[in-house]
């Protein structure tokens, strides 16, 4: 009988990729969300167990004959109150992981990311360094490290857990970082901050969905439970040309102008208080954070992941962007 | 003003808690010291002494790099470190006797290396002394044991001893501790206050005050006649390997102290770390491991095989035979001077005699600063005739590096141009000055003993004297390595390797000196015109800016070859190029001359094939060659130019192995470290080492870059990788410190340069690493107008990075442009790619908080 296995966030830009991947792989997929599932995702056959993640009942309801958890729900949006972090990104992670302790299922791959270690320095071929909770920046940040730490505490014989932090995920179909990216230059406001020359790594949308599915095959394995692992393409690129080379994918021109990091990063600061104090809804054109990531090395060694999780990236950066270029061009 | 011994604070850097230990030792006090115990009984104990105002956490590395099967013990003196503040002055033989009482405690016994710095040196050789049954080797760094006639002592003793100043200094105020941590190039903040942590009070500092004190600067002092025993007994150990590792910068212990302990212990392995300041074990990060390998191969049977037999010879022998002919022998266009062999014969053989007059003994090392010419080839041979050694520290070094190496070298005596004895002047060099000019003011100013003239006539009017002639493993030439990356390396060559290099010369290019054709040499890389009469060829040199290549033109090279009848021509790319562009205001004649050429050498760097298609219109009957070589060992291979037009692969085709010399290949493991064996396998990548008789002996007083550069033995490791194809033809594909450690493997960087200039068409690309060894990504920086330092567009980044693609299969992560690459001064081709790396990847880092 086939493994089954929950996504949580099924309709997520991760989450969705996940799906595909295990699908792929031979899986049965539960997909856990508040909304209705994408056509294209049921129509692969995955079942859908609507509801949300706070509600410690409907959790333990969907975990009924589960073997493996990929739990991708989360906040992922780049402002907003604490409280509304904490709820979704911590105590809804510790209800689920409660669930899938109580019923009994035995592997679980939390999804997490690099920035829950990123303290603002340069990262160049660096290690997934243990969630920084204080140190981390932002509310997204600083929640997914609290709750990377409480999943990964939780690991021990019988119930494997690891912790999978794919880096800077973009492609056909993400609608948070490619879609804001396309979205500014079609306005042409995209701008790169300071010289732009920083390299980061990134992750095409299918490799990461690829990795957590080779995580779930692979959580009790020694060095990948009770550890964090960064996922990335291990093609670092500079920011000027990964944002130019996506906003050309989709028509648009690139970045043609640059803020020095110490505007951007003090403008970020101001507009995080007001957006905060204000109660404003939608998204601000710049945080703190937001300029730190674009102004600063952060790239990735990947040896130890590609062994680990017995993963290679399948779609490298070059296809990735003929992908994206396509899924703009015109119809007909 | 007593205090007990204490334990080191448990969190200084490099320092581990478990070696410290107290040991009383009754009648003298409690002595704090770090002992790193062997696992199992002892192989060697090594027994490491500090000095003053230092303590045994100067050794902190030693204990930490030491092989588990050595006992290595490094004591705090009594009064000093964290030592008993006992009462009393402790002079050298107290403190002689307190470590021979602290061994008795510690029962070490034989075989005992001693290690001592500042001094510690002293002290350690006293206890040497007493246990020679012991003793298996001595090490020594930035010491002294007597103070050299004449010459002040350290300043920084002297002001330190001035009465009023002493207690204040050295005591009363941190200012003597401070003075001494200052004299490195720059400890981290950490482990400056781990040097300073046990003196942090007056009280604490006593017994420094009075080792400034007992430093005996007259005869009278109490500890003068301990020290001068010392120091005379010193020169006794001829059967005990020593070992001085030195710090070329100590304003403390200057290069005048090595130069006398190695007169008091000739046998002594030195290496001597450039830059390096008083503190040489923490500036010379290398210094540490060097003294673990150094006491490590006492251990092995001696490598050196005794040196075959060969036929005397002299470098002078073609010279002499040609004392009779009054045919041009050298031809300085320049100066306009032609001299005939017959009177270069004579003049060199007065000058020769002049040398012995003036005191200029077999052995002594003479700097030659003097441009190449007439004068510089007499000096030369001269030189070489009385057994005398030429040290050549050129102007390709640059000033700095010309200065550097001549600190390095020690000349004894210098022969020079007004311009090289006043740099001579300034470096204090002692010993004779020989002007190379005429007789004026300038004279006294440079402080010239003679001129190059005068020591002829001296010469002329001495009774022939009968001077030996050097052996064939004397020294005869110590010259340098370009420094492209780091300070200049001097290389020692003995008369029996430059005999082989002549003849290689002679046999590679099938050069010939009598019958109906004789070979004549232009030298348009000049300083080649000092082999003309080993060679026994004519040689000119053409009116041109010696250190400026592009200063040449297609007439004054014409020139040159009608002087003497031209047939070969040594020269560099750049000359080249200025030749060919200058080609149009050629004459007739001058082209005949040109014509004339059978050889052209091209030296230094590759050869652009436009070029010498251009080249070979202008000098049709010219067999062009690219020889490959070091200034260690030149030439090893040689390319013809056709094989040059078709060759495609990874790195530059320097061709196949001229006869008499070996190549093998070191393969690269997957951190890019160089195996052990050699290999001549096709296509395996790794460092190129050679083997000739033309090699150079040794590198001066650098041991462990010698013992490096010696595996296997006899052999030389170039420190250029590369690899050689199916038809046993050798490329060349970079540095091996240059080799990038990617997640695949290692990178050269040479084939992936060539396809991105290509394909930028740019003249220098530099292909350099970003990140740790073993997770570097490749980035491409080009030489492009625009920024000191900046991004390529987008689209040139994606077309060089499918050219390299393409070439190599890599993939690079960025493209860089750069203003101005760096490159050495000798040659302007030789890129420092590790300064470009260290600037890439900061740039490339971003602007986080510590951007």
């Amino acid at each position: 009988m086939a493994e089954r296995v929950l996504v949580t966030g099924g309709s997520g830009v991760v989450g969705s990729a996940a799906i595909r991947s295990l699908v792929a792989s031979g899986r049965e997929v539960v997909a856990m969300q508040r909304g209705a599932l994408p056509s294209e995702l049921a129509d692969l056959g995955v079942t859908e167990a609507r509801g949300d993640i706070a509600n410690a009942a409907a959790v333990a309801q969907a975990m009924q004959g589960i073997d493996a958890v990929v739990h991708a729900a989360a906040r992922v949006e780049i402002i907003g109150p604490w409280s509304e972090f904490e709820a979704v990104n911590v105590t809804a992670t510790r209800t689920v992981l409660d669930a899938a302790e109580g019923a009994g299922v035995h592997r679980f791959v939390f999804i997490s990311s690099p920035s829950v270690a990123h303290v603002g320095e340069p990262i160049v071929g660096g290690a997934a360094e243990p969630a920084d909770p204080p140190g981390a920046r932002g509310h997204y940040s600083r929640s997914k490290a609290m709750a990377e730490l409480e999943a990964l505490s939780r690991d021990r014989d019988g119930f494997a857990v690891t912790a999978i932090r794919p880096h800077l995920v973009w492609g056909v179909g993400d609608t948070q970082l490619t879609a804001r990216i396309v979205a500014r230059a079609r306005a042409g406001r995209l701008v790169t901050i300071g010289s732009g020359a920083a390299l980061i790594d990134t992750t095409y949308i299918d490799n990461a969905g690829d990795a957590i599915a080779c995580a779930v095959a692979r959580t009790t394995v020694e060095g990948v439970h009770g550890q964090p692992l960064v996922v990335s393409n291990g093609e670092p690129r500079t920011v000027v040309e990964m944002l130019t080379r996506i906003a050309e994918a989709a028509g648009a021109p690139g970045p043609r102008r640059s803020v020095p990091f110490a505007v951007a990063r003090a403008g970020g600061r101001v507009v995080e208080e007001y957006w905060e104090r204000s109660g404003r809804a939608g998204e601000p054109p710049v945080t703190s954070f937001l300029a730190e990531q674009l102004a600063t090395a952060h790239w990735f060694d990947q040896r130890q992941t590609r062994r680990l999780l017995d993963w290679t990236p399948r779609v490298g950066l070059d296809e990735g962007f003929e992908r994206l270029a396509a899924s703009y061009a015109p119809l007909g | 003003m007593t205090a007990p011994a204490l334990v080191p604070p448990p969190d200084l850097p490099g320092l581990d808690p478990a070696w410290s230990r107290l040991v009383d030792v009754p009648g003298r006090g409690t002595f704090h010291v770090l002992e790193r115990p062997a696992t199992g009984s002892p192989q060697l104990t090594v027994l490491a002494v500090h000095g003053n105002p230092t303590w045994s956490y100067l050794w902190r590395r030693l204990l930490a790099h030491a092989p588990g099967t050595w006992r290595v013990i490094a004591v705090d003196h009594l009064g000093m470190g964290y030592s008993e503040r006992v009462p009393g002055v402790r002079r050298l033989d107290d403190r002689i006797d307190d470590l021979d009482a602290l061994t008795d405690a510690l029962q070490v016994s034989g075989p005992v290396v001693t290690v001592a710095h500042d001094w510690g040196g002293p002290i350690s050789l006293g206890w040497a002394l007493r246990h020679r049954a012991d003793l298996r080797g001595v090490v020594l760094t930035n010491t002294a044991v007597h103070q050299p006639p004449g010459a002040p002592a350290p300043t920084l003793i002297r002001l330190a001893r001035m009465r009023p100043v002493l207690r204040a200094l050295t005591e009363r105020t941190p200012g003597f501790v401070r003075g001494t941590t200052f004299l490195s190039r720059g400890m981290p903040a950490d482990v400056i206050a781990a040097y300073r942590a046990p003196y942090r009070d007056p009280r604490s500092r006593r017994a420094i005050g009075d080792f400034v004190a007992d430093i005996p600067l007259n005869p009278g002092h109490p500890s003068a006649a301990v020290l001068d025993a010392i120091a005379d007994e010193v020169c006794t150990l001829t059967d005990v390997p020593v070992f001085l590792a030195w710090g070329s910068d100590d304003p403390v212990f200057s290069d005048r102290y090595l130069r006398d302990l190695v007169t008091r212990m000739p046998h002594a392995d030195v290496h001597r770390y450039e830059k390096a300041r008083h503190l040489v074990t923490e500036d010379a990060p290398a210094c540490i491991p060097d003294i673990v390998e150094w006491i490590s191969h006492l251990a092995e049977p001696a490598r050196s095989a005794p040196a075959s037999a060969v036929p005397l010879d002299s470098m002078d022998a073609r010279l002499v035979e040609r004392a009779g002919d009054t045919s041009v022998a050298i031809a300085d266009l320049r100066s306009g001077l032609r001299v005939s062999w017959s009177v270069l014969a004579a003049r060199t053989s007065e000058i020769a005699t002049g040398l012995r007059e003036m005191g200029i003994a077999p052995g002594d090392r003479v700097a030659m600063l003097v441009p190449p010419g007439p004068d510089l080839v007499a000096a030369v041979y001269a030189t070489w005739r009385i057994g005398a050694v030429v040290v050549v520290a050129d102007s390709g070094l640059g000033v700095r590096g010309m200065r550097r190496a001549l600190r390095s070298a020690e000349p004894r005596h210098v022969i020079g141009i007004p311009a090289g004895l006043g740099l001579a002047r300034t470096l204090g060099l002692p010993g004779r000055r020989i002007l190379v000019g005429r007789t004026g003011p300038a004279t006294r100013i440079l402080a010239a003993d003679a001129t190059l003239s005068e020591v002829a006539r001296v010469g002329r009017g001495t009774a022939a004297m009968d001077i030996a002639f050097p052996g064939p493993d004397d020294d005869a030439l110590v010259v340098f390595t370009s420094g492209a990356t780091g300070p200049a390396k001097g290389v020692v060559y003995t008369h029996r390797r430059l005999w082989a290099l002549r003849d290689a010369l002679r046999d590679a290019y099938g050069i010939r000196n009598t019958g109906d054709n004789p070979d004549a040499l232009v030298a348009a890389f000049a300083p080649w015109a000092v082999l003309g009469p080993a060679l026994g060829i004519s040689s000119a040199i053409p009116d041109m800016e010696i250190t400026d290549a592009s200063s040449l033109t297609a007439d004054t090279t014409a020139a040159a070859a009608a002087a003497v009848g031209g047939t070969l021509m040594w020269t560099s790319p750049t000359a080249l190029r200025a030749i060919v562009s200058t080609a149009d205001h050629l004459t007739g004649s001058g082209r005949g001359d040109l014509e004339n050429l059978r050889l052209v050498l091209a030296a230094g760097a590759p050869v652009p094939p436009e070029l010498l298609d251009q080249a070979a219109r202008l000098m049709p009957r010219a067999e062009f060659a690219t020889p490959y070589g070091m200034t260690e060992a030149l030439p090893l291979t040689e390319v013809r130019i056709d094989e040059l037009r078709t060759a495609r692969g990874s790195g530059v085709l320097v061709g196949r192995a001229l006869p008499g010399v070996d190549v093998g290949i070191a393969p690269l493991g997957p951190d890019a470290v160089p195996a052990v064996d050699l290999v001549t396998t096709p296509d395996v990548t790794g460092e190129i080492v050679v083997r000739t008789p033309w090699m150079r002996e040794r590198y001066d007083r650098r041991w462990a870059t010698q013992r490096r550069a010696d595996s296997p033995a006899g052999w030389h490791r170039t420190g250029d990788v590369g690899h050689l194809d199916a038809e046993g033809r050798l490329w060349v594909e970079g540095r091996l410190a240059h080799v990038l450690v990617t997640p695949d493997g290692p990178v050269t960087p040479v084939a992936a340069e060539l396809a991105a200039q290509r394909c930028a068409d740019t003249s220098l690309a530099a292909l350099v690493g970003i990140g740790r060894p073993g997770v570097q990504v490749p980035v491409i920086v080009l030489l492009a107008p625009g920024p000191s330092l900046g991004l390529a567009d987008v689209d040139l980044t994606q077309r060089v990075r499918a050219a390299v693609r393409e070439a190599t299969g890599l993939e690079v992560a960025a493209v860089l442009t750069m203003r101005a690459l760096p490159v050495d001064v000798r040659h302007r081709s030789k890129i420092d790619r590790t300064r470009i790396a260290r600037e890439a990847s900061a740039f490339l880092a971003g602007e986080g908080d510590d951007g």
